[in-house]
């Protein structure tokens, strides 16, 4: 299946203060796009006009699957998006929160799936502990550990290297390589210098609305 | 339809954890409840002459006080961990979010105040015939202040102190409920029709069961993209 996204001339006002216009871009099915800019410059919130959650936008997108453009409804069926936020609760533990977000994917998972899933972001003990109890770094990666799931072809994460080691974000930037690779589509925002992977659309922010979206035209590299 | 009801029971299991883990939330209108109707007695006069005809306003009015307690906190946690963005994002709307969510709330923080009412009530010398009328208009009366305290929490989500403006928006809307509640009481110990009371709360009941989550879910998804 080939997937695209299109992205014309947005525009995002916040209490009349914009904060990106014009923005328009394509990323397709096999593609990284990196969101590049500084602290308050939109990056999440154009992720989060991505997947339908911020409505007061001038401009269109479109996510199109085989040529055809898929409704919100459908969207929805096929996209994980990471916000900065959580989205786990701290009283319950990381097996728990797993299963409710699974559920809310329509997926159902065996005990042994959860804790697959868990071990497979360095998750390997303390999966019962309330998640209260676990570092930053381990939070991050139970939020991660949704990427396990099931396999959803559009990922958007928001800043997904936050608090993890080295090891994890080398294991994290493969992880999406490979997702791009299998024909998946990856929008992420990160600070950080990337090692591993060349990202293939650049989406430059930038406070004030000056921006840029460059497509550099190269496979993603392992 | 399975995956539908499999995503609910998720939802509705989750709230009854989270419930059960954090007490104090559904413990705190409960204790106000019992509280308040305690001190009455020693704060007016132990004397059967002096609270019996105030017994039903002073069970009535604790119970509406005791159910904003705690409500506008209600979609709080989920709107700060970012969970309610990924329930938006899920294959079910948030009508039915909310409605599991104010339905669990009201089962552990309503309910018991309508069983521990009987018991309450002899601290108020009602009589003894009244009570399960009490009982019922409490019954068919909490849910409403349940899901009209929720519509207040999710339209103040994103607003700092929200919860002066809450009680201003809530209290309004709960009016016509204590006065038919209190109304219905009132009647039978008069040996008046009282039904009629009774079938307006039901009424109340029902439209809050259909239409109030419409208007959660629009103010959850206004909260959502305020962040």
């Amino acid at each position: 299946m080939s997937f695209v996204l299109e992205a014309e001339q947005l525009c995002v006002d916040i209490d009349d203060h914009e904060i990106f216009s014009n923005l328009s871009f394509r990323v397709s099915g096999g593609q990284c796009a990196h969101i590049t800019g500084p602290n308050g410059s939109g990056k999440s919130t154009l992720l989060m006009l991505l997947c339908g959650l911020f409505a007061d936008y001038r401009g269109q997108y479109r996510w199109r699957c085989e040529d055809e453009t898929l409704q919100p409804a459908l969207l929805c069926e096929r996209l994980i998006f990471m916000s900065t936020k959580s989205g786990i609760h701290e009283a319950l533990s990381p097996e728990e929160n797993l299963a409710w977000y699974a559920a809310l994917m329509g997926v159902r998972l065996t005990a042994k799936q959860r804790r697959e899933a868990l071990a497979r972001v360095g998750l390997q003990t303390g999966f019962s502990r309330p998640v209260a109890t676990l570092s930053s770094g381990q939070r991050q990666r139970v939020k991660l550990a949704r990427l396990g799931i099931a396999w959803r072809p559009f990922w958007l994460l928001d800043e997904p290297f936050t608090a993890l080691d080295h090891a994890a974000v080398a294991d994290l930037e493969t992880r999406l390589i490979d997702h791009a690779k299998a024909g998946g589509l990856v929008l992420f925002t990160s600070h950080h210098r990337l090692a591993h992977i060349r990202p293939n659309v650049k989406i430059q922010l930038a406070v004030g609305g000056i921006l840029s979206s460059e497509n550099m035209d190269v496979g993603v590299q392992g | 339809m399975r995956d539908f009801l499999h995503v609910l029971w998720a939802v509705a299991r989750r709230e009854c954890v989270l419930t059960v883990r954090a007490p104090t939330q559904w413990l705190h209108p409960v204790v106000f409840f019992t509280m308040v109707i305690v001190l009455f007695p020693l704060g007016i006069s132990p004397n059967q002459a002096a609270l019996s005809p105030i017994a039903v306003g002073v069970i009535w009015i604790a119970a509406l006080l005791a159910s904003m307690l705690g409500s506008e906190r209600l979609f709080e946690a989920d709107h700060q961990s970012g969970a309610l963005e990924q329930m938006a994002l899920s294959s079910v709307s948030l009508y039915w979010v909310a409605l599991i969510k104010v339905f669990v709330h009201w089962l552990f923080a309503g309910l018991p105040l309508v069983l521990l009412a009987p018991l309450l009530s002899l601290f108020l010398f009602l009589p003894m015939n009244e009570v399960w009328v009490v009982v019922l208009s409490l019954l068919l009366g909490t849910p409403v202040l349940a899901f009209v305290n929720a519509i207040g929490a999710a339209i103040t989500l994103s607003t700092r102190g929200g919860s002066v403006l809450l009680l201003l928006i809530c209290l309004p809307l709960q009016i016509p409920i204590i006065i038919f509640a209190t109304g219905a009481v009132k009647a039978f110990s008069e040996g008046l029709p009282y039904e009629g009371y009774l079938a307006v709360l039901a009424a109340l009941l029902s439209l809050s069961v259909v239409l109030s989550p419409v208007a959660i879910a629009a103010a959850l998804q206004v909260g959502v993209q305020n962040r």
